[in-house]
């Protein structure tokens, strides 16, 4: 039998890179601290 | 304000509308959510685009500029490994026109279904949204509405 998983999520490293650069259009912001990162 | 318990992958992301939220890397979660399946008996999982990184409020080109950079690295997952995973689009739904346009480009690059974000406008401006945009796409393609958040 073949189950599918119809929600999951992704987010890309091209979004945390593109938001690191456009981020401020979008009020976010992408910092990190001990080597993790936070936004 | 939420922390990344169940991020494994120690990336977080906050928005100032719903706190931090967890992210996985594509560098390492394919492995990771392959082992997770095998464990749990799933054959293909769906992914989509984290809700709050549709930027539903935000102005449509933003709102088109962001749904690409993910469509174009969701298409790289789904050529990696297309037995386990199939991917979704995000559309900019705040120019129901211009989601119907990038939900063509997607599909064109082999996006298989489309995921429409939460809580986007007043419920009678979305639902007037969605009616427009499932109007205006070319091609029959799943969708799915995300819960709310």
């Amino acid at each position: 039998m073949n189950v599918i998983d119809m929600h999951n999520h992704f987010i890309a490293p091209e979004v945390i890179d593109y938001l690191g650069r456009e981020g401020k259009h979008y009020a976010t912001r992408i910092v990190e601290r001990d080597g993790r990162r936070f936004s | 304000m939420r922390r990344a318990s169940s991020s494994a992958m120690g990336v977080v992301f906050h928005d100032p509308g719903i706190g931090d939220a967890p992210i996985d890397v594509l560098s390492q979660m394919r492995a990771r959510r392959i082992a997770d399946m095998d464990r749990e008996g799933i054959t293909m999982q769906a992914i989509s685009c984290v809700p709050f990184l549709m930027y539903p409020d935000v102005d449509a080109d933003l709102g088109a500029a962001i749904a690409q950079v993910s469509n174009d690295a969701m298409v790289a997952l789904a050529e990696g490994d297309p037995a386990h995973f199939v991917p979704l689009a995000s559309v900019p739904i705040q120019n129901p026109a211009a989601a119907a346009r990038e939900l063509e480009r997607a599909a064109k690059l082999g996006l298989r279904g489309v995921e429409i974000p939460p809580k986007s406008d007043r419920p009678a401006t979305r639902r007037i949204r969605l009616r427009e945009f499932f109007g205006k796409r070319r091609r029959r393609s799943d969708g799915g509405l995300h819960p709310s958040i």
